[in-house]
């Protein structure tokens, strides 16, 4: 994209800043809104509604998740791990897979491919997906519990990066690759993967965002609490304090024995939880460069 | 085709199969082995006698799907709520895409890309108590530091219904542009400088660039989502129908798609061969309208369907 | 967080009964040796959410009591409330050894309609305190159609189940109105007072809200072990099941919320809140002036704890011995039980032995949990190493959290008297919702539309509340009501 801008491109680059000038906007007004109403007074949100400059700052929500930081920086390491380990490991298998099932003439791909796809489509439930889990391939309380169920692979992702080697890649360069006397691994690592970038990041991003967000492997597989992630504690706590909130007629004097924590500690925790992905997001980024294809195919 | 099909050298495959195998595993057990899970929803479960071993019960479980006389509402949001997520999203992030994609400035631009990814990053929780600081009668920043400011007046937001149209549609969007927008500039970022490069050579404006050679890189990722929400036509995102309006009852006429009806029924009974009756149901339909809007597309544009 | 959690001491009638009869075990249990095998025993525990890291300890202090008296070695195996019900049906589906279930507020036929519990009828002679319980009047077991009984009941003192009304004193006072705490009082005179308070303080609101409906506070109707959802009889005398959303009690509360919300004496966002984002009186005492909640004296000292002022409790509806909901806490045996007799002889424990109740539900004394005196009516938590659970068991047998009290003591024998004196014609009788879950499904979707905002007097009355009837007889509440009418009729020519 070199030499003199025209007048169009330039206009078009203009709308293009206000428009996400706009959305930028209205993504950040929420979530300072989550910043100021978990240092937000409890008695001054009751009193004076909720606002972007709080009039009583108390950071007690703070303090008190502080004061369970060897249990929350337990669950940040928890969480960080499997996102990362398992984010490299679904990556090297959803590329290894859909560059497979790319090959023109591979016997049996359609077929394969299909079968992938339904997946998407229709599933056994909970039980049964818990019941294969702990009877035939036992993961309870390792740490495979919380890398393997659901997360690894799904075929949404095998179908945006099969799309994307078939459509974005160019042929011609595999089989130039082929005649050179390259094996299929060979092209894969030296071709498919560095070619793939964009959509690999894409597709990490997801993958990453799904480790990161989940809990439900944690709650089914992992009874230690020393493995809780920390989606897991938050949603733990949420869930409970709303049941609880429902119930507490019922419940009766059980109920008022339980610290049920306040709207602020519950909003805490969330800027907690989203806070690593914002620091480590522009990580990602590096990889979303077009532009590529030029060298590649001259070079 | 049978002849060509003889000719095929196995062995070269091998490896390619080899290559294969750990996700075809990984998809054997993580999902087809618990398909079986799916005929929960046509037994009378018996745990004394394990899942397996338990009586079929044909449609018996499916029935509460129609006790209530009043599905009909329900069955009609679910189905305009996803029909307009559909349009919109095949409309609106691309649009961002490409207008993103023509932004230079790269600091800035990683900035927007990291600042709209955030609403994304929030679980549907956190959301609905974000809308309700918004929106509240008694503490909401709407009503409290700009209506009653100016008009004096104070909206109650969770008992009008007229509005939450345009709310839930609002926080769908507002929540997954920044993802949707990454997964078009993907595609973008894959097109080769060449074409732009050859279209300025003839003479091709940035806008006719965009109509002829973005879009039509676009169109199989745009038709995929497509496909795919078509296939999810009858679910809808629990968090944002039963979460976001905060179950308020007045608004049901709006907001109650068959998910929130499912809950909100058998929430006090623990009965997972009714909630599994109900997924079958809503997969069943999904299944079948895939396989027809992808036949539809194999008529009239081959290329662009996804089998 | 100072609560009082049960009070033994001086209970009326059985209770003294009961108490002397746990003393009894206690020295017979000294002298006994077990000298069968040692069986273990998994049992479920529920917390609130957060896990509690002394379960190891805790089961290590019960084993090394249990081992040589009932040969049972514990273990347990914690799971949030939220998530227990869900959580139980993969465990039992996935043929997971477990022995004892912990279960709240999910009805038993939720789990024998799956047949995920035994039937506890033969293994109730490893019971010998539950029978003796059982016998003296409490209404312990959970039956179910088949006639069998699949799980035994929280027993919970009664002083935790009164329905008040709580004020500030200071405005009671201001208003030149007398009232004393615990006095029962008609919806007339809670009208009354909320309008004097509302004339003292304009700001004042009363913290009801959706998440929690209150009406039942201030009607007397029992459901006969069953949901209202599938109909009352009203007072202790009746024995005609009605629809409670249709009776004349339902529609002055309704009628009361809505005025009240049009005064603004209800939040405008009730309907979709709770106490803990709308303000209650610990967390909003300047505007939050009244407010339903249990009457409870560990809940009132709670108040009065958290804000400097003293609370007035005003009880508005009169609490009969009725057979408790189908949504309480209840233990049962799973289908995949390995040791169904160590697993009885366990909960025996939990509702006879004061040291095993207090065990699982406090923790270890002097770790945990310390008594504040010695006849151990009172206990207070230790607050860097709390732990607690939801508890099954008798409850009965816990002391009170805090410090004794001598009039709380009282009160609690004039409520328990006014309880035992006051048996609904239907206590012992407990319905069974098998026949018509289709129908009280569909209701439990019209309640959840309709009722947040009818009893939050958000909802306008003239038009709402006639849909919300015509909506629940659509979906066969009468047909529900006919059916409980009937196994009533048929139970009550049998007793």
């Amino acid at each position: 994209m070199t030499g003199v801008r025209s007048r169009q491109e330039k206009t078009i680059a203009a709308i293009g800043h206000i428009i996400m000038i706009l959305a930028a906007a209205l993504a950040i007004a929420p979530f300072w809104l989550l910043v100021s109403s978990s240092i937000q007074e409890e008695s001054s949100i009751i009193r004076d509604g909720y606002s972007f400059l709080p009039k009583e700052v108390s950071f007690s929500a703070y303090q008190y998740l502080l004061g369970e930081w060897k249990q929350i920086g337990r669950a940040y390491f928890v969480t960080i791990f499997t996102t990362v380990i398992g984010t490299t490991l679904s990556l090297f298998l959803v590329s290894m897979t859909s560059y497979v099932l790319s090959i023109r003439d591979l016997p049996g791909r359609t077929f394969i491919f299909i079968a992938i796809l339904l997946t998407m489509l229709i599933n056994g439930g909970q039980v049964s997906m818990y019941i294969t889990y702990t009877r035939i391939v036992d993961v309870r309380n390792t740490i495979f519990a919380l890398l393997v169920p659901n997360l690894l692979l799904n075929g949404f992702n095998v179908m945006l990066v099969r799309n994307y080697v078939t459509n974005s890649i160019p042929r011609e360069l595999q089989e130039a690759a082929s005649i050179d006397g390259a094996g299929l691994f060979h092209i894969y690592i030296r071709i498919i993967l560095p070619l793939s970038k964009p959509i690999l990041a894409t597709v990490g991003l997801l993958t990453a965002l799904g480790y990161w967000n989940d809990w439900i492997n944690g709650l089914y597989f992992v009874s230690d609490s020393k493995w809780y992630s920390i989606q897991l504690m938050l949603n733990q706590i949420n869930s409970n304090a709303s049941f609880l909130a429902s119930h507490s007629d019922q419940l009766g004097q059980m109920a008022n024995q339980i610290d049920i924590p306040t709207v602020a500690v519950r909003m805490a925790i969330s800027v907690l939880v989203i806070i690593p992905i914002v620091l480590a997001y522009p990580f990602f980024q590096k990889y979303f460069t077009g532009g590529m294809m030029v060298g590649a195919v001259k070079g | 085709m049978k002849a060509r099909k003889k000719k095929v050298n196995f062995k070269r495959f091998i490896p390619a199969y080899i290559m294969l195998l750990p996700g075809l595993a990984y998809f054997v057990i993580n999902n087809y082995i618990p398909m079986y899970g799916i005929t929960i929803a046509f037994r009378k479960l018996d745990f004394k006698k394990g899942i397996l071993r338990s009586p079929f019960c044909g449609f018996d479980n499916f029935k509460f799907l129609f006790a209530s006389g009043n599905m009909g509402p329900i069955i009609r949001n679910t189905v305009l709520y996803n029909l307009v997520f559909l349009a919109l999203g095949a409309i609106v992030p691309v649009a961002f895409a490409i207008l993103f994609n023509e932004i230079r400035a790269k600091r800035v631009k990683k900035l927007y890309q990291t600042v709209v990814l955030l609403p994304y990053l929030m679980s549907m929780v956190i959301v609905s108590s974000l809308v309700y600081n918004f929106l509240s009668a008694d503490m909401g920043f709407i009503n409290k530091s700009i209506l009653e400011p100016l008009t004096g007046q104070t909206v109650s937001f969770y008992q009008e219904k007229k509005f939450w149209p345009f709310i839930l549609t609002f926080v769908h969007e507002w929540k997954g542009l920044g993802f949707s927008m990454v997964l078009y500039l993907s595609t973008l970022l894959s097109i080769s400088d060449d074409f732009y490069e050859a279209a300025k050579i003839d003479g091709a404006t940035r806008l006719q660039q965009i109509r002829y050679i973005m879009l039509p890189f676009l169109r199989p990722t745009i038709i995929m989502m497509l496909i795919l929400g078509i296939s999810k036509i009858f679910n809808s995102d629990f968090g944002l129908f039963y979460q976001v309006p905060k179950n308020s009852g007045v608004l049901y006429p709006v907001t109650q798609t068959i998910d929130v009806y499912v809950y909100n029924a058998l929430m006090n009974q623990n009965n997972i061969m009714m909630s599994s009756a109900a997924s079958v149901a809503q997969a069943a339909i999904g299944f079948t309208l895939v396989i027809v809007s992808n036949l539809i597309i194999k008529k009239i544009s081959p290329d662009d369907s996804i089998f | 967080m100072k609560k009082m959690t049960a009070l033994f001491t001086t209970a009326a009638m059985s209770l003294t009964a009961l108490f002397g009869c746990a003393n009894a075990f206690a020295e017979e249990g000294a002298g006994d040796v077990w000298t069968g095998e040692i069986e273990p025993v998994v049992v479920t525990l529920l917390n609130a959410g957060t896990d509690n890291p002394y379960l190891d300890q805790v089961a290590e202090k019960l084993n090394e009591y249990l081992g040589d008296k009932i040969g049972v070695e514990v273990s347990f195996r914690q799971v949030s409330i939220f998530n227990a019900a869900s959580q139980y049906t993969m465990w039992i589906g996935g043929g997971e050894t477990v022995d004892l279930l912990t279960i709240a507020y999910a009805p038993v036929s939720a789990f024998t309609g799956m047949n995920m519990l035994e039937p506890l009828d033969d293994l109730l002679q490893y019971a010998p305190h539950i029978q003796e319980l059982a016998e003296e009047g409490y209404a312990i077991y959970c039956p179910s159609a088949d006639g069998h009984i699949y799980g035994i009941r929280t027993l919970n003192p009664p002083v935790s189940n009164g329905d008040g009304m709580y004020f500030w004193k200071e405005d009671l006072e201001e208003a030149g109105l007398e009232y004393e705490d615990n006095q029962l009082v008609t919806l007339e005179d809670i009208e009354l007072i909320v309008s004097k308070v509302k004339e003292l303080h304009p700001d004042a609101y009363v913290g009801v809200y959706g998440s929690a409906p209150r009406s039942g506070f201030t009607i007397e109707a029992d459901p006969l072990g069953a949901n209202i959802t599938s109909g009352v009889i009203l007072g202790t005398e009746s024995t005609e099941v009605v629809n409670y959303f249709e009776t004349e009690e339902y529609q002055d509360y309704i009628k009361l919320l809505r005025k009240w919300y049009e005064e603004g004496l209800v939040k405008k966002d009730a309907a979709t809140t709770d106490a803990l984002e709308g303000g209650s009186m610990t967390n909003d005492p300047e505007n939050c002036r009244m407010m339903w909640n249990e009457y409870n004296t560990g809940i009132i000292a709670s108040y009065e704890e958290a804000t400097g002022k003293e609370v007035v409790a005003l009880r508005t509806a009169k609490r009969n011995q009725n057979a408790l909901t189908d949504t309480d806490c209840y233990t049962g045996i799973p289908v995949t039980c390995e040791h169904p007799e160590a697993a009885m002889r366990f909960l025996d424990m939990m509702y006879s032995d004061m040291f095993v109740e207090n065990t699982c539900y406090f923790g270890i004394e002097g770790v945990n949990f310390d008594y504040t005196d010695e006849t151990k009516t009172a206990y207070v938590a230790n607050p860097d190493n709390g732990f607690w659970a939801l508890g099954s068991g008798n409850r009965m047998l816990e002391p009170m959290q805090g410090v004794y009290k001598e009039d709380t003591v009282q009160k609690y024998d004039q409520f328990a008297e006014e309880i035992n004196s006051s048996p609904t014609k239907g206590y012992g009788f407990l319905y069974d919702p098998a026949n018509m879950t289709n129908q009280i499904t569909a209701i439990d979707a019209v309640l959840q539309e309709y009722r947040a905002a009818l009893e939050t007097g958000s909802a306008d009355i003239d038009t709402v509340y006639p849909e919300f009837i015509k909506k629940l007889k659509a979906n066969g509440i009468d047909d529900v009501i006919a059916d409980k009418q009937a196994q009533f009729d048929a139970w009550l020519a049998e007793n």
